[in-house]
């Protein structure tokens, strides 16, 4: 049995079998469409300040966290990290990236 | 005797409340800080002893680099740039279920010097779910004192309040607290940071130079959306121009992660990291009950349902539970009329003191019980945690509209008072978010317009006729005002955002903190000051213009024998020359004139309407709930063509009417003081009353040419 390192973002983290495996955050990505000019936007989904915010509400690059639920019709996302429980949207939760852990079988494979 | 004033601070959901309730027992205010539109809750050290200690309780915030008018106070005040609350140190409430996040906020402050005291707030909480917490190791490695303390058992309590008054501490009480460090942490960002602050540091002006505390503030609060627009000078936003928007940004991150490594640093010494294969987490054991909870209660299907399972029991409680306290008050109010009457006699004066100033006193308090209930209410489903799953919940429709789960709470307030309501949207990060919730709350269907829809359905519907089951006209035409009002909402947010305050969707980021047994002195209180935010900010108000209108519903004066039959003395008022001159406005839509007096009335407070129509009709002393205005009203008939004066469709209108009207004064006043300015709550009367006469104008002239009235 081999451990293969995934990466992803949140996002992916919250369908099927990968809900309620831990992660880590490699970082928050940048916003797509280059980088607005720092305090005009406040804060929306795409923009450096919401990257600011997502970081200081504990989701800095080595955290670990993991998605516990979904809301119904596939947002927002609850996730666990630092101690509690956080809720973001689909959107917000993409520009988290992640690296996990996937067992893969490899047959005849030894370690 | 000397005197001492502390912050109160944290985030939220620490049981910050609860313990600014228990330090200060039955004594807090609510202060009003001119300038800011904000009111905190102060209040006295309990026991006062030699040293007159006032506590500030501030808002919740997560971070120092402020985004929403909430957090924006907080900042303000922590770092002493409030020059009217100025504060001798902190309190910062930390929550001992959670403490990495919540040192993250520790850590800002004491970067910036101020002097903090640490309350290790839920230490009993933390301790059944197997965290132990060493509060002296833990002051130690900050600098700080930390006593450990449970809001709810009140332990640690007694040594909070002698650290706060800075009196000696006894030998037992010594154990449970570190000693003060005179120097801040340093925080260390690397190259990135440096570069940053060196340039800020020699910038150019007339200032004195930035030093690396405040450039730091300045660099996050740079990249963090709006914080540097109010919190700043000039000078500092011209050192800060020139560095690049890519340099800001990665030394404000650079300055996050920094915070986080010392945070996760302190928290490893202090022995609370569970290791990965030592089965569940602490975190795990905490959440466990809410997460099965919350398998319901976020359920695709079983959540929805009981969602509105939930909104039904608000709504049976603010209308069939309130009924005996409003009777009550309306009792009361009319014995005490009698009273004066019998006091002062015949004549101008007793009128008065009756009909203007016992029956304006009378519109106010009438509401209490409805409006005390609702944010009781709201309270518990606030405290017991079920609030932010709600919000979560119908964050996908408000999305529709342009809006986040986060302007659902104010919302749903609207249904009990405006006022409070639009108090409450101070949570809301952007402006434009927030205006666009404010400009919605006044269609949502308030209580005063209850009085009026009974009226109007009770007098022109057979309300009692069942329709389906157990449901019963009157109360399915009730349910479907209040629908359409919120659809309406709805809608005109929607409109809003696209058109007039255009904007990216706000984002969603909201903890969900666990289940908890709502606390009663935290919820009875928040009922308590919330209701008393109606009265002040409404009170005045509408005894002012209750009194007003009497006068205008009385003067100039004419005697009832000299005048024709049928003809009552308000029609030579001024209110009644106007409402007679403004007929052809009132006749598109399906009234007449006397309606239209009833209409000018309600501009007052709604339920002025009511009495007005009694006056109009020449009864005295009416309540809705009386037979004759009711009778009066069903049974006018015009006598020049004989038809019904009016019918169910023209009631549906008026209820349209109502529905959409911006009539509450004290609604536009608050809206002023939110806004800072006359403009938006200028437009938000001309809109809506331009809403609500197209409406009513549509709903009685298609029913008409549809053949129904």
């Amino acid at each position: 049995m081999r451990f293969q390192s995934r990466r992803g973002t949140l996002a992916e983290m919250g369908v099927g079998d990968l809900m309620g495996v831990w992660a880590e955050v490699l970082d928050i990505a940048a916003p797509e469409g280059g980088v607005p000019r720092a305090g005009s936007q406040g804060l929306d989904s795409s923009s450096a300040a919401f990257g600011l915010r997502l970081m200081e509400m504990g989701l800095v690059p080595g955290t670990r966290v993991r998605v516990v639920s979904r809301a119904p019709w596939g947002c927002p996302l609850r996730v666990e990290l630092r101690g509690y429980h956080l809720s973001l949207r689909k959107d917000e939760a993409a520009r988290v990236r992640v690296e996990w852990a996937q067992a893969s079988a490899a047959v005849g494979e030894a370690r | 005797m000397s005197s001492r004033r502390w912050a109160v601070a944290g985030n939220p959901n620490v049981g910050k409340t609860s313990l600014f309730n228990r330090l200060t027992g039955a004594r807090h205010r609510v202060g009003n800080h001119p300038g800011v539109t904000v009111e905190t809750r102060l209040g006295r050290l309990q026991p006062a002893g030699d040293v007159d200690v006032e506590l500030v309780d501030l808002p919740g915030t997560y971070v120092l680099t402020p985004d929403s008018e909430d957090e924006r106070i907080a900042y303000r005040v922590v770092a002493g740039r409030a020059p009217e609350c100025k504060v001798d140190g902190v309190l910062v409430v930390v929550d001992a279920t959670n403490l990495a996040r919540n040192l993250y906020f520790l850590h800002q402050l004491l970067e910036l010097s101020v002097p903090c005291v640490v309350a290790l707030n839920m230490i009993d909480a933390a301790e059944q779910s197997g965290l132990e917490v060493d509060a002296c190791a833990l002051a130690r490695a900050l600098g700080c004192p930390v006593v450990a303390t449970s809001a709810e058992s009140g332990r640690g309590l007694e040594a909070l309040t002698r650290l706060l008054a800075g009196t000696q501490l006894s030998a037992e009480v010594e154990s449970y607290v570190g000693g003060w460090r005179a120097d801040a942490p340093k925080i260390r960002g690397g190259l990135d940071v440096e570069v940053c602050l060196e340039a800020l540091a020699t910038a150019p002006g007339p200032e004195k130079s930035i030093d690396s505390a405040r450039g730091r503030w300045l660099i996050s609060a740079a990249v963090a959306g709006r914080a540097l627009e109010h919190d700043s000078t000039p000078a500092e936003r011209d050192a800060l121009a020139q560095l690049t928007p890519e340099q800001l940004q990665a030394a404000a991150r650079a300055l996050t992660i920094a915070r986080y490594v010392e945070v996760d640093r302190v928290v490893e010494d202090l022995g609370l990291v569970a290791k990965v294969d030592q089965g569940p987490s602490f975190t795990e054991r905490l959440m466990a009950r809410s997460e099965i909870i919350d398998k319901v209660v976020t359920h695709s299907v079983a959540g929805p349902l009981l969602f509105c399972l939930v909104m039904a029991t608000l709504f049976e409680a603010m209308f069939t539970w309130a009924g005996p306290l409003v009777d009550g008050i309306g009792d009361g109010m009319a014995w005490l009329g009698s009273g004066a009457a019998a006091a002062l006699g015949e004549g101008t004066l007793a009128d008065l003191v009756n009909e203007g100033l016992i029956a304006g006193v009378g519109n106010v308090l009438v509401f209490v019980p409805q409006i005390a209930l609702l944010f009781l209410f709201l309270g518990i489903l606030e405290d017991s945690g079920y609030m932010a799953r709600a919000a979560f919940l119908i964050d996908r429709i408000m999305r529709r509209a342009g809006l986040s789960g986060r302007s659902f709470v104010p919302l749903l307030s609207g249904y009990g008072c405006a006022i409070p309501a639009l108090m409450s949207t101070r949570t809301i990060p952007r402006f434009r978010d927030r205006l666009v919730t404010m400009l919605m709350v006044p269609f949502m269907s308030c209580s005063a317009r209850l009085p009026v829809y009974a009226l109007i359905i009770a007098a022109f519907f057979d309300a009692d006729r069942p329709v389906w089951g157990p449901f019963q006209l009157g109360a399915l035409i009730l349910l479907g005002m209040y629908l359409l009002s919120t659809l309406t909402a709805l809608l005109v947010g929607a409109l809003y955002r696209k058109v007039l305050l255009p904007g990216p969707t706000p984002p969603f980021v909201l903890e969900m903190p666990p289940y908890r047994w709502p606390r009663p002195v935290t919820v009875l209180r928040h009922a308590f000051d919330q209701t008393m935010a109606f009265i002040k900010g409404a009170g005045s108000i509408i005894l002012a213009l209750t009194i007003v209108l009497w006068a205008a519903l009385s003067f100039p004066r004419v005697d009832p024998l000299t005048l024709p039959a049928g003809e009552t003395a308000i029609e030579h008022s001024v209110a009644g020359t106007l409402g007679k001159a403004l007929e052809p406005v009132w006749t598109p839509m399906g009234q007449d004139w006397r309606m239209g007096i009833g209409i000018i009335g309600s501009f007052a407070a709604r339920e002025v309407m009511v009495s007005t129509l009694g006056l109009v009709y020449g009864i005295e002393g009416v309540d809705e709930d009386e037979g004759p205005l009711r009778d009066k009203l069903s049974s006018a008939v015009d006598p020049a063509t004989g038809q019904p004066r009016h019918t169910a469709l023209s009631g549906l209108a008026l209820m349209v009417f109502f529905a959409f009207a911006a009539q509450c004064m004290s609604t536009q006043a608050a809206l002023k003081r939110e806004t800072g300015g006359w403009r938006w709550p200028l437009f938000s009367f001309v809109s809506m009353s331009a809403i609500a006469y197209s409406a009513a104008l549509l709903v009685f002239q298609v029913g008409r040419a549809m053949g129904l009235g």
